[in-house]
């Protein structure tokens, strides 16, 4: 077997910016959008990018992931020849090797990598939204005869220095990296995706650990090596809807987003799905007193109260004269009657007792997973 | 439980002439129902639940469209090592017995593959089709039929009255030992008296069902299976077993508009689809449904992917409808891809799949005779039907519309 690409979705990272919703599941397994996880968007575009072969590597609560990932076949990489493979860090005769880094993730795995013979190695990271061609970019990559190539992104420069920027010629050619830098002298920010002529990056990866070098992480690290020693490094320009979704903030705003039907992400078109796992529901039930309103519901609610300008996830009920405004109602969640929740993030499988409220002021309220919320005694109300 | 020891037989030799024109390029068991099932995943889910995991899938005609839903049975865990979906057609011609048709009945279809039951190595088969909505839970009756030692049995259901619409059907005596003593055309029912439907769903030995069919076939090739079953339950010690779950017979337009417009209900939906064993069905990746601002939907059933910005009340839609701004829907059920223009006005109306109604196109149907819209029609004009008890005609508005009629691009 040979593939000329295989991807490695780095799905290990924390997330600890998000509070509550990452404390028991790993960031790329956050759910998204009414009906997907964070990490859809990069598994579908690698599957409607032609890409077969994708290694998932996890570390932080992976459970959720690698249950949602199973053998990848709800985006249709469970293919013969390729496939899905979940890769968690593991002890071995040289000691433990959990992940230090971004590049030090892959190093772990060069095993994995090296049995598929790819020449070109995709990196991902599981925590963008975003739909995206991979296979322009390899064309880039092979067009420019790079060693290393870059996904940039052009970001207002005022919080340019918020990214890691890459200065470039007029050729495409990154000249200089700078993490984070005070007084940015471009506006192209990476995005965290990189192309890599495998048998070259194998080879910084391989001989930084024989010599004690640090190159744990691809940012820090890699690309600095790269351009010190010469390396042809190019920026590829993405010009499309790319949203990291690492705060509470964030999430929630691109969530909003999504509601409006001509967001630049397009969800509706058929040329370039959004995959999830879909569990089986029936439809949604609209009662007769139901107010729905610039909102996207799935299957499997039952809805009697008011929805207004808000996602509501699978098999989450509403009860009577409950408000539900400006709000991210994940899957499964119980909302009795008379209940209020603007401005919030509920978690999955959440708890509202009648009359309960939930309104987040100048922050957004967050209710993890499985929280239960009201439900005061009689003396109490 | 022991692997493959239950074989299942889904019969969809059901007549579909009933139910044209929905039923003109697709099975019974190929309908849409309730925005996102087809009626053959509900017998598909009550075998696969109850861990049947050989099933033959027997039909008249072209296997097309229920072979596009179904496929390898991926989405009701068929697609295991053990047993699978086998696909049976019937044989117009057998060219073995050079041109001799074999259109009048559906048993030949089964002598000819029995070799399926015997490969199963199922020590029971159970017959069921789609016509009859259910959800039954098949182990139940297994358990049931191996308590009461009769050689089949036939599953019922108890109603106040026999509606005018399943006279079709056939009713039984049971008597206090639980066997079945008679069958008869429920035509022949007193009115008014409790009448035990029977479901056409029959659990028995492997080895009978396959000796019923040899004995049949040795006299008369031209029946059905479930004739050879009625009279078989009738000679041989048969237990009924009694369902007492949602049921409702697909005989008609009526009937299955009605079926549709049931699950409003909380307690149908609840009975049929929210239970203890789930319903299956060919899972797709839509997005989540968006209701605009202009939107006012309420006591309607609604599936993923679709768009509303305008009025729905008491309807059943499918995955990726568009109902425009301004638009009226009330009582109608519009399945899957179409299109409902601004201004429409759509009251009792069934829409087949990808159909459009353009932009102030009226179309009143009563609730006895809902005006069904044939798969990809495009329609511009104005049709009513008058709501009255058993006379209806068709009122046009405006007879002009009719040069409106035109095509569209999408």
């Amino acid at each position: 077997m040979n593939d000329e690409v295989i991807a490695m979705i780095l799905a290990g990272g924390q997330g600890s910016r998000l509070g509550k919703l990452t404390r028991t599941i790993a960031k790329p397994a956050v759910p998204f959008g009414g009906k997907y996880r964070i990490i859809d968007f990069s598994l579908s575009n690698c599957s409607n990018s032609g890409i077969k072969t994708v290694g998932v590597v996890t570390q932080y609560q992976p459970l959720e992931l690698n249950s949602h990932i199973g053998n990848g076949s709800h985006w249709g990489l469970d293919s013969k020849e390729g496939g899905v493979t979940i890769l968690q860090p593991h002890s071995s005769l040289d000691g433990e090797k959990w992940f230090e880094g971004t590049a030090h993730a892959i190093y772990q795995n060069i095993s994995y990598i090296d049995s598929h013979h790819p020449t070109y190695l995709l990196i991902l990271s599981g925590d963008h939204i975003y739909k995206m061609d991979y296979e322009h970019m390899l064309d880039f990559h092979k067009r420019k005869k790079a060693t290393a190539t870059v996904a940039v992104i052009r970001v207002p420069l005022e919080e340019a220095s918020r990214f890691g920027i890459m200065n470039t010629d007029n050729t495409d050619r990154i000249i200089e990296f700078e993490e984070k830098p005070a007084e940015p002298k471009s506006n192209l920010a990476s995005m965290g995706i990189y192309i890599f002529t495998w048998e070259v990056l194998r080879r910084y990866l391989t001989e930084s650990h024989a010599t004690g070098q640090n190159m744990d992480d691809f940012g820090k690290n890699v690309i600095p090596s790269f351009l010190a020693n010469g390396e042809n490094v190019f920026a590829y320009a993405f010009d499309g809807y790319w949203k990291d979704v690492g705060t509470i903030q964030s999430l929630w705003d691109a969530n909003m987003a999504f509601i409006n039907p001509d967001h630049e992400l397009n969800i509706r078109d058929k040329s370039w799905r959004i995959y999830s796992k879909n569990p089986v529901a029936p439809p949604h039930y609209l009662t007769s007193e139901a107010k729905v309103k610039e909102s996207l519901i799935v299957d499997g609610c039952y809805i009697a109260g008011e929805v207004d300008h808000s996602i509501i996830s699978q098999n989450v009920k509403i009860g009577l004269n409950s408000k539900i405004k400006d709000s991210i109602i994940m899957s499964n969640t119980v909302i009795g009657k008379n209940v209020t929740i603007e401005h919030a993030i509920v978690g999955e499988h959440a708890v509202f007792a009648d009359n309960a409220q939930i309104v987040g002021e100048d922050e957004i309220e967050v209710v993890g997973y499985n929280e239960v919320v009201g439900g005061l005694t009689d003396e109490e109300e | 439980m022991r692997k493959n020891k239950i074989c299942g037989i889904l019969n969809l030799t059901e007549p579909r002439h009933v139910l044209f024109p929905l039923t003109l390029a697709r099975p019974v068991a190929s309908l849409p129902f309730c925005s996102r099932y087809r009626l053959v995943d509900f017998p598909l889910s009550n075998l696969t639940s109850a861990g049947v995991e050989t099933i033959g899938v027997f039909l008249n005609d072209s296997i097309r469209s229920i072979y596009d839903h179904v496929r390898s049975g991926k989405e009701w865990g068929m697609d295991s090592v053990h047993g699978g979906l086998f696909f049976f057609s019937s044989i117009t011609s057998d060219p073995g017995e050079g041109q001799r048709r074999l259109l009048d009945g559906d048993i030949y279809n089964y002598f000819k593959n029995m070799e399926f039951i015997e490969k199963s190595g199922a020590e029971y088969a159970v017959v069921m089709g789609t016509e009859m909505l259910c959800n039954i839970d098949v182990q139940a009756v297994l358990r049931n039929h191996i308590e009461q030692g009769a050689d089949i049995t036939v599953v019922y259901k108890t109603v106040d009255q026999v509606a005018k619409s399943d006279e079709g059907l056939s009713c039984m005596t049971i008597g206090d030992d639980g066997l079945v003593q008679g069958l008869r055309s429920c035509t022949l029912h007193n009115n008014g008296e409790k009448a035990l439907i029977n479901m056409e769903i029959y659990l028995l030995k492997s080895t009978l069902l396959m000796k019923l069919i040899r004995n049949v076939v040795a006299e008369n090739e031209h029946c059905n299976l479930n004739d050879v079953l009625h009279q078989a339950i009738v000679k041989l010690p048969t237990n009924g077993f009694e369902y007492t779950g949602y049921l409702k017979n697909i005989n008609s337009v009526k009937s299955y508009y009605d079926a549709n417009m049931d699950m409003l209900q909380d307690a149908n939906m609840t009975a049929l689809l929210k239970g203890s064993q789930p319903i299956h069905t060919k899972v797709k990746n839509e997005a989540p449904t968006y209701y605009s601002k202009t939107s006012d939907a309420s006591d309607s059933l609604v599936a993923n992917g679709c768009v509303i910005k305008g009025n729905v009340t008491h309807s059943v839609i499918f995955r990726n409808v568009t109902v425009e701004k301004g638009a009226v829907l009330n009582s109608s059920l519009v399945m899957q891809g179409s299109y409902i223009g601004s201004g429409a006005e759509l009251r009792y109306v069934v829409l087949d799949k990808q159909v459009r109604i353009e932009a102030n196109t009226k179309l009143i149907g009563t609730k006895d005779k809902p005006i069904v819209i044939e798969k990809n029609s495009i329609i511009s004009r104005i049709l009513e039907e008058n709501s009255g008890l058993s006379q209806v005609e068709s009122l046009p508005e405006k007879s002009g519309d009719r040069e409106d009629y035109h095509p569209s691009l999408s």
